[in-house]
């Protein structure tokens, strides 16, 4: 009889690695975490009738006998789960929805990040016609879709690429949710779009806007699949950190984790009253093209019956709702004030003097003044939210200054405050009282830093 | 009881009674856990390296398989439910747990490399960078940033040479053929006839039971997708 050696030694290493660190909140027992390898963990918090049968946005499931391609056991490995159209999810060309997952043996913990990728509401933003900025993946997302690369810098994200270089971050640690996007409506909507080409061909495309649906079949999934995280960090950049934010309510609901994290990167929902001033207001144009095009009364409908300080007249107010009705989750925004990718979005199809402008630097320049004063107003509301912070440093050299936590957290400081992004990282996911506030005042420093190599490659590959 | 099972129990065996004692001591001395909380709270340094081994790992397809997922060679599905072999595990981890370390340290500067041996160390890491995209443990995106990190490690005093080897890099990636997906004939059968539909509504000004062109096509679009997409039986 031999013993072999190799399988002391994996045992081994899973029963005493977490010696060496500080186990948190939802990190199994290095005994516990042995057997997972063995017998891997799977539902303990699954989908109640109640929440199957919901009458807005039930949690529907894979249909018994469907095969969605995940294996329990696979850990350290991303792997496609697939969802079945009766789970209500699908993508904006009718093709089946299918998200990510790439899990470990030793923590429940679970990152959702939502994948970044513009927004569309129209024929040539739903299209790409005419270079008008457009969204992600209108074709549907091809199984192999992380295992390719395709999704580049969200891969590199320091909350989800393990082997980061330089940055840590402790969800590298965690079971990772890829939740791709291909819908473009920042995984909010809830619509049909019927968009016709009127001054061209004529053409007349469905455009499906069924973000909410997609991330709740999603989230079904996950109850009937996954162990009950100990704890839940839901992010993202761009029109991934506004997908983030939107379903941040009823995901967290219903993944019912012991500590419960939102960093929205990129994505804001500004204050905005509806009614008011549009110079005092620069987002409302956007906000009542979207409510119209994606269907938001309803989707906000359900909100507004759980969370009371949300108000629909200004949509903006879902951030005070959340900060409010989970007083003991840590919330956190981040954006740089030179962001030139959101804004554009926010902004330039919106007012003529801008639409209308040739010279592309007073272009840039009249959407970051009204940027500016949107930025401050969300600023100022955050501030007045304990267990929400905002950090708003001024510039990154890299896509747009859009987007703080792609590639790195370098260069996300506030010099006069001392802070990197990292502290601010830190303390939404560690930190305690308050979340850190901060807005940049210094608008020199972070244009003078020194070329960056791996921005320079980033930018270069993104063809900017 | 074949000898391998046997092995496997004794090394079970084995590892209780370190799970145990683990367990005893962490109940004893550790500082008050809530519910799935029950690791002390100073470190070790002798198990650093377990540690990194055992987290360290963002491949998409475990040692031993192809980028597409499929299996090379042997592997022993009576060892773990990831159906990976003890050999692979240990082969993975012990890599990984080495390659992250060096690279992490040689990207910070935290070694006495005179600028030689800086671009010769960063040679072999990339090297190494590029076998692991080669063997599908990370995806190309991951790849060539940990290549552009390496490089900006080594070329930090020479900034010409610097750019002209992301730029370099960045023409191999851009140059790469991607393989399009492979056909999906219901999905082809699905846009076939959603245009047929879209056409039809397009083209009507009446439509049954007053609804509107929208809620018309929402209900023909929702039938031709349960048509194509049912459930599967039983």
């Amino acid at each position: 009889m031999l013993i072999n050696p190799k399988i002391l030694v994996i045992a081994s290493m899973v029963v005493l690695a977490p010696l060496r660190v500080s186990a948190e909140t939802g990190d199994y027992s290095s005994w516990q975490a042995f057997f997972n390898l063995f017998f891997p963990p799977g539902a303990d918090n699954p989908v109640t009738n109640a929440e199957a049968t919901a009458a807005d946005y039930p949690l529907l499931d894979n249909p018994a006998g469907f095969n969605d391609g995940f294996s329990r056991g696979d850990y350290y490995k991303w792997q496609t789960v697939q969802l079945h159209p009766t789970t209500g999810a699908m993508c904006s060309n009718g093709s089946p929805y299918k998200f990510f997952i790439n899990r470990v043996p030793t923590t429940r913990n679970t990152v959702f990040y939502f994948e970044g990728g513009g927004a569309c509401w129209d024929y040539p933003g739903c299209t790409g016609a005419d270079g008008v900025r457009s969204a992600r993946n209108r074709d549907g997302i091809p199984d192999d879709y992380v295992g390719a690369g395709s999704p580049e810098t969200d891969l590199v994200s320091p909350f989800i690429f393990r082997l980061h270089p330089y940055t840590r971050a402790k969800t590298q640690d965690w079971n990772l949710v890829y939740v791709p996007y291909c819908t473009g409506d920042v995984y909010s909507g809830d619509e049909l779009g019927v968009y016709t080409d009127e001054g061209g061909s004529g053409e007349t495309i469905m455009f499906r806007h069924n973000g909410v649906k997609n991330v709740r079949a999603a989230v079904a999934w996950m109850k009937n699949n996954m162990p009950r995280p100990g704890q839940l960090l839901m992010t993202g950049c761009s029109a991934g950190g506004a997908g983030s934010f939107t379903n941040y309510h009823p995901t967290r609901r219903d993944m019912d984790a012991t500590k419960n994290f939102l960093i929205n990167d990129s994505g804001p929902i500004f204050p905005t009253d509806r009614n008011g001033p549009v110079s005092a207001n620069p987002s409302q144009r956007l906000h009542e093209q979207i409510i119209s095009a994606w269907g938001l009364s309803e989707v906000f409908d359900y909100l507004q019956n759980e969370l009371v300080m949300f108000n629909q007249h200004n949509l903006g107010t879902l951030n005070t709702a959340l900060a409010l009705n989970y007083l003991n989750d840590r919330l956190g925004h981040v954006g740089y004030q030179r962001d030139e990718n959101y804004s554009s979005y926010s902004y330039e199809r919106f007012f003529d003097e801008i639409s209308n402008e040739p010279d592309p630097e007073k272009r840039r320049d009249l959407i970051l003044e009204k940027w500016a004063v949107d930025t401050q107003k969300f600023a100022d509301l955050l501030n007045t939210l304990p267990n929400y912070g905002g950090y708003f440093p001024y510039f990154r050299d890299l896509n747009e200054s859009h987007c703080a936590t792609i590639v790195d957290f370098e260069n996300g400081d506030i010099q006069e405050r001392n802070l990197e992004l990292a502290d601010f990282v830190d303390s939404v996911l560690d930190g305690g009282g308050p979340v850190i506030d901060a807005k940049e005042a210094d608008t020199v420093s972070d244009e003078a830093k020194p070329f960056n190599a791996v921005y320079a490659l980033v930018n270069l590959l993104l063809g900017f | 009881m074949s000898g391998k099972s046997i092995s496997i129990l004794v090394a079970l065996g084995a590892v209780l009674l370190i799970g145990s004692t683990r367990i005893a001591w962490s109940v004893l001395f550790s500082p008050g856990s809530e519910d799935l909380h029950t690791a002390p709270q100073e470190a070790s340094s002798a198990f650093a390296d377990i540690e990194h081994a055992y987290v360290s790992d963002d491949s998409p397809n475990p040692p031993g398989s192809r980028p597409d997922g499929s299996t090379i060679g042997h592997v022993d599905s009576d060892i773990t439910a990831s159906g990976w072999s003890a050999e692979d595990i240990e082969a993975y981890m012990s890599r990984r747990t080495l390659f992250r370390d060096k690279l992490r340290a040689f990207v910070s500067g935290d070694d006495d490399l005179s600028t030689k041996e800086r671009k010769n160390k960063a040679a072999s890491l990339i090297d190494e960078v590029r076998r692991q995209e080669g063997e599908g443990e990370i995806v190309p995106p991951q790849s060539v940033f940990l290549q552009a990190a390496i490089l900006r490690a080594a070329y930090a005093d020479d900034e010409t040479a610097l750019r002209a080897r992301v730029t370099a890099l960045k023409e191999e990636y851009r140059s790469r053929p991607r393989n399009p997906p492979p056909p999906d004939p219901v999905f082809e059968e699905f846009k076939r006839r959603e245009k047929l539909i879209v056409d039809d509504a397009m083209a009507r000004t009446e439509f049954p039971g007053g609804l509107s062109r929208k809620e018309f096509l929402q209900e023909e679009l929702n039938a031709l997708q349960s048509e194509l997409y049912p459930p599967p039986e039983g």
